[in-house]
């Protein structure tokens, strides 16, 4: 993944990894009663925690 | 020792598939009625921190390269490989038609944000006063719709499908994802750089190529 940088730098790195969380947990084929993850499961760290636990809430409950 | 499920390819020599998922472990194919799952051995449920899926997630853009393919949910799990192919066999149209839909074209994800609280904006701050909260919340709410109209039609007209969510949100009101051709990107990014300079009050970040993880399902706009 490219991130296309269109403000500064450390933003868009940071925009790139919630974008990555939000598709990997939140989208993507969904085979219903397969889906394992749990949210203690997940690294929090360096994360917006209100838009990565909406993900997880999401995945959890797929 | 359970089958992590990357994506599902329309692949034609499945033998062909390589590359490294997590824990080091080897990317195999399972092929069923022309379609073909990508999956690795996996002992246990993935702990989804952050490296785990970025291994993931690299592991699905090589594919992406040489075939159209459907990303799936992180934490897919399956118990063997007859279950895999039962599933690619069960739903088989639905995974064919979702993968012409994607055929040719890679996702690209638009973030637009408002550098400073609007005016009047502290409102996450201030207490809940009723009214004035109501309103506040209105105001917020119509900025991020008519924010969202100025990013999304012109940016729909050079994608195949499209995904935008918008919210009263005091930072990042706009989400959206775009399903957009090989041979458009370049235009698509000038044109999000275009709208970044001409909205004078927000920013836009755009990352990808993304595998269309918003349009696995066979959405469309």
């Amino acid at each position: 993944v490219v991130s296309v940088d269109l403000v500064m730098a450390g933003r868009a790195r940071e925009v790139t990894l919630i974008d990555l969380l939000d598709r990997l947990l939140h989208g993507g084929v969904v085979i219903h009663g397969d889906i394992t993850l749990s949210a203690a499961e997940i690294d929090l760290v360096q994360l917006d925690l209100r838009i990565v636990v909406a993900a997880i809430d999401t995945a959890a409950g797929g | 020792m359970s089958l992590l499920l990357y994506a599902i390819a329309e692949c034609r020599d499945p033998g062909s598939i390589t590359g490294v998922g997590l824990g080091g472990q080897a990317l195999s194919a399972v092929a069923e009625g022309g379609l073909t799952a990508v999956v690795s051995e996996h002992a246990g449920r993935p702990a989804a921190a952050v490296e785990a899926l970025w291994t993931y997630e690299l592991a699905i853009e090589p594919l992406m390269d040489h075939y159209p393919v459907l990303p799936a949910r992180f934490g897919t799990l399956f118990e063997s490989q007859q279950a895999v192919r039962a599933m690619l066999r069960e739903r088989h149209d639905q995974w064919a038609r979702a993968l012409e839909g994607v055929r040719g074209a890679v996702e690209l994800g638009v973030r637009a944000s408002w550098p400073v609280a609007p005016a009047n904006g502290s409102y996450s701050s201030r207490p809940n006063r009723g009214t004035a909260y109501m309103l506040e919340r209105l105001e917020l709410s119509r900025r991020a719709s008519a924010l969202a109209a100025r990013i999304d039609e012109p940016l729909s007209k050079l994608a195949r499908a499209r995904a935008c969510k918008v919210q009263a949100h005091p930072a990042v009101p706009v989400t959206a994802a775009y399903l957009v051709d090989r041979e458009r990107m370049n235009d698509f990014l000038a044109r999000v750089r275009e709208l970044d300079g001409a909205i004078e009050d927000a920013q836009l970040v755009c990352t990808g190529p993304w595998p269309p993880y918003s349009f696995a399902q066979g959405r469309q706009p």
